[in-house]
């Protein structure tokens, strides 16, 4: 038992670990009765995706998801479960609708449907099919690309992670116009949410209960970039 | 005492250059489990808020699904920056995950634009939940 050698399952072991955390917090956000619980599980499922994004060579967008996602939406979401307080005492404290069970067979049925269709296929590697190509077969000379000096049992060492110039240069040269275009898309939202809010604060509340407390302009939260 | 899921076998996937890891197929039904959860809540929740996390969910799910195919495919055959060779070689290229860059950004974007949504919706008739969003009913 001591001498069990640990090390080619880690893969595993994060893999498990995390999705299982992943699951199961958002199976939490989706259960739970109460709504700042369900906040502070997506926070946890959130954080829990950022550590298979790691898992997955992507530390760049692990560590911008927790920026963002946890950092921003979730303090967000808090915010506005703070400012839409006050309404429950008429309301029922039923948390789902009556739309359980269909709801529930939708969910399951896509997701067992699309699995089996998805990891049915033997998906290819980059990898392995430019190799198939570009080897030095004996057709070298034929292949309009110099293939690249490779022989089956030696393969090429390259950086294993990618590096952040390498997300610079494709935001930069080959995707640039979204680039701007989703820029663009954060002003507009952003410009949206002030008018919301400031059309939001000189609404009066109809029916006159407790809760018509004034909120001074500009007093939004808003994530920028 | 041998956990279960030490009886898997050892991943014999390898990702080049980075060694064992687990195979592409899990986590697509991993992003698929969470994009389900989602889906589930976002038609059963009642509050207005829960239903925008549960609209998180499903990003995130998809997000998962664009990172596992870039690790699966992002690599090309180009010409190696800042080396005098004539050689080709293979180079990474995270297209899946500067996918995932502008799915954040949206994703941003729409959370602001929600949940200010909900805040006036909640300042107009006074509750958040989605039942009583009956304003345009006859």
């Amino acid at each position: 038992m001591s001498d069990f050698d640990l090390t080619p399952y880690l893969p595993w072991i994060w893999f498990y670990g995390f999705g299982g955390l992943t699951v199961l917090a958002a199976l939490g956000v989706v259960l739970h009765k109460k709504v700042v619980y369900n906040a502070v599980f997506l926070a946890l499922a959130l954080l829990g995706v950022a550590a298979l994004f790691i898992t997955l060579n992507a530390d760049f967008l692990g560590v911008v998801q927790v920026l963002l996602y946890v950092g921003g939406v979730v303090v967000l979401v808090l915010f506005s479960i703070l400012l839409t307080r006050g309404e429950a005492k008429g309301g029922t404290y039923l948390n789902r609708n009556k739309q359980n069970v269909p709801a529930a067979l939708v969910g399951l049925g896509f997701t067992i449907w699309a699995s089996i269709q998805l990891a049915s296929v033997s998906w290819p590697n980059a990898y392995d099919s430019l190799a198939r190509k570009y080897t030095n077969s004996g057709f070298g000379e034929f292949a309009t690309i110099k293939p690249f000096p490779l022989t089956p049992g030696q393969p090429i060492i390259l950086n294993q992670t990618y590096p952040i110039s390498i997300f610079g240069d494709a935001l930069m040269k080959p995707y640039l116009l979204i680039f701007e275009l989703a820029s663009l898309i954060l002003l507009v939202a952003m410009v949206g949410v002030v008018v919301y809010m400031k059309n939001a604060s000189k609404k009066s509340v109809p029916d006159g209960s407790a809760s018509k407390k004034s909120i001074p302009d500009g007093s939004i939260v808003e994530e920028k970039e | 005492m041998i956990p279960l899921f030490f009886l898997l076998p050892p991943p014999a996937f390898d990702v080049p250059h980075y060694g064992p890891a687990v195979p592409l197929q899990p986590y697509l039904v991993l992003s698929l489990v969470l994009f389900g959860i989602g889906i589930y809540g976002a038609i059963t929740r009642r509050n207005l808020i829960t239903i925008l996390m549960s609209l998180e969910l499903m990003l995130n799910g998809v997000n998962l699904m664009l990172v596992a195919f870039s690790r699966q495919w992002g690599l090309s055959l180009m010409r190696q920056p800042f080396s005098s060779e004539g050689f080709q070689s293979l180079v990474p290229v995270p297209v899946g995950q500067v996918f995932v860059i502008f799915s954040l950004t949206i994703a941003v974007a729409e959370a602001g634009i929600g949940l200010a949504m909900v805040y006036y919706i909640f300042k107009s008739i006074n509750s958040v939940e989605a039942d009583r969003l009956n304003l345009f009913k006859w």
